[in-house]
């Protein structure tokens, strides 16, 4: 009789350890990630310059307040670029000026970030999120020898989708697509109203 | 290990904000001169008949022997103005035959100063980052500077109303154009960018004709 209850007192005991594993296998994971990436920005009911830009980056910060809950902050810098061939620019007072210029809008958004994981897995993780935050725009425009200037703030959102994929040493990939939203405006460019794009990015992350 | 791992996260990171900050491409900039142009609104332009322009013109730089438009530049532009002003309607006369209308042109030629101060951290070609050939304590490279001086040319040509001077002998302003831009070692660049400036900026002025 002894025996037998020492043998279902270790049986439970055993259980009752491997379970407490389990569990802490299962709630442990990565609390904080780094990425950085590469961006594309396609600028849209722009009229100040709709080229497409390729000279874009932004680095972030997540941090996992669960398994597939995070936030974080961003800073983004991204580069539009457009040459206009000469042309006239009119004011209010009759005013006429003629020139070709280069146009530039340096922007550095700085975001705060909440993502929501679509998945629990620690190695393919779909999300979507929202960042919401600030937008500093530098517009430029370059002519002759000359340049005007004209930086500006405004407010910011961006919806976005993306995916990670981390390998078991915490290093891995991830894309994204964003729609983003400023009210910046400009005096000096008044063709330049709110700002909007849609931006595409792939880079490294680090997970730890 | 980690925080090896992380400095080489940064360090990429800090790599692609520096290849990523883009200066901006001026190779197509034409650097023909900008022409700004504008008039006054209550001023009717059909009612004025003739004009007279100098065929000199007012020179005015930093050294008072130095001349950017020689006789012939001087020539080809007032002949280009009067040329326009002729194909608007209005008639050149001599100052003495009370013209309704003078024009002057004077150029205004200016020194700058300007400088380039590049380091690595701008992309200069041939230089990388220190950590690029993996020895850290290895000193950066100094940003250095160098200077350069331009010109920058403004052709300021000027209409005035001799129609209507006022009791108090003030002559108004009916129309300037100011054409301004950086100007070329070569004269004959300059005459000519000079001659594309006045034939836009009276394209831009329709209202100016009789």
């Amino acid at each position: 009789m002894k025996k037998q209850l020492l043998f279902i007192g270790l049986f439970l005991g055993l259980s009752l350890t491997m379970k407490a594993q389990e569990e802490r296998i299962y709630t442990y994971y990565d609390k904080s990630q780094f990425l950085i990436s590469w961006d594309i920005n396609v600028p849209m009911s722009n009229d100040f310059i709709g080229n497409t830009s390729v000279s874009g980056g932004r680095a972030e910060y997540r941090y996992f307040t669960q398994r597939n809950i995070s936030f974080g902050l961003s800073l983004g810098w991204n580069t539009l670029e457009e040459y206009y061939e000469g042309a006239t620019y009119t004011d209010s007072d009759g005013g006429t000026i003629y020139t070709d210029m280069v146009r530039q809008m340096k922007q550095l958004p700085i975001l705060a970030h909440a993502n929501y994981y679509l998945s629990t897995s620690e190695s393919v993780k779909p999300y979507i999120g929202v960042g919401i935050g600030t937008n500093y725009i530098n517009n430029v425009a370059y002519f002759n020898i000359f340049q005007q200037e004209d930086p500006t703030w405004g407010f910011m959102a961006r919806p976005e989708i993306g995916l990670e994929f981390i390998s078991s040493n915490g290093f891995g990939f991830f894309g994204n697509a964003a729609y983003n939203y400023s009210t910046n405006s400009s005096e000096a460019f008044p063709s330049i109203d709110t700002v909007q794009g849609i931006s595409f990015g792939v880079g490294v992350l680090w997970s730890y | 290990m980690k925080y090896l791992k992380l400095i080489a996260v940064l360090f990429v990171g800090a790599f692609v904000v520096a290849s990523c900050y883009k200066n901006p491409d001026l190779d197509k900039l034409q650097y023909d001169f900008v022409v700004a142009t504008d008039y006054d609104e209550e001023a009717d332009f059909s009612s004025y008949m003739t004009y007279y322009i100098s065929d000199t013109i007012a020179t005015i730089t930093d050294n008072p022997k130095d001349s950017i438009l020689v006789g012939e530049g001087a020539t080809q532009i007032v002949n280009r103005i009067k040329s326009h002003m002729d194909s608007r309607g209005y008639q050149f006369v001599e100052i003495d035959q009370n013209p309704d209308l003078a024009m002057i042109t004077s150029v205004i030629q200016t020194k700058n100063l300007g400088s380039v101060c590049s380091g690595w951290w701008w992309g200069y070609p041939g230089y990388y980052p220190p950590w690029w050939w993996g020895y850290p304590s290895y000193g950066y490279y100094y940003p250095f500077c160098s200077y350069y001086t331009y010109d920058i040319g403004t052709l300021n040509v000027e209409l005035f109303d001799l129609k209507n001077v006022d009791s108090n002998q003030n002559i108004r302003v009916l129309w300037n154009d100011i054409n301004f831009g950086v100007l070329s070692s070569y004269d004959q660049t300059n005459i000519s960018r000079s001659l594309d400036a006045i034939d836009q900026a009276f394209e831009q002025s329709p209202y100016l004709e009789n």
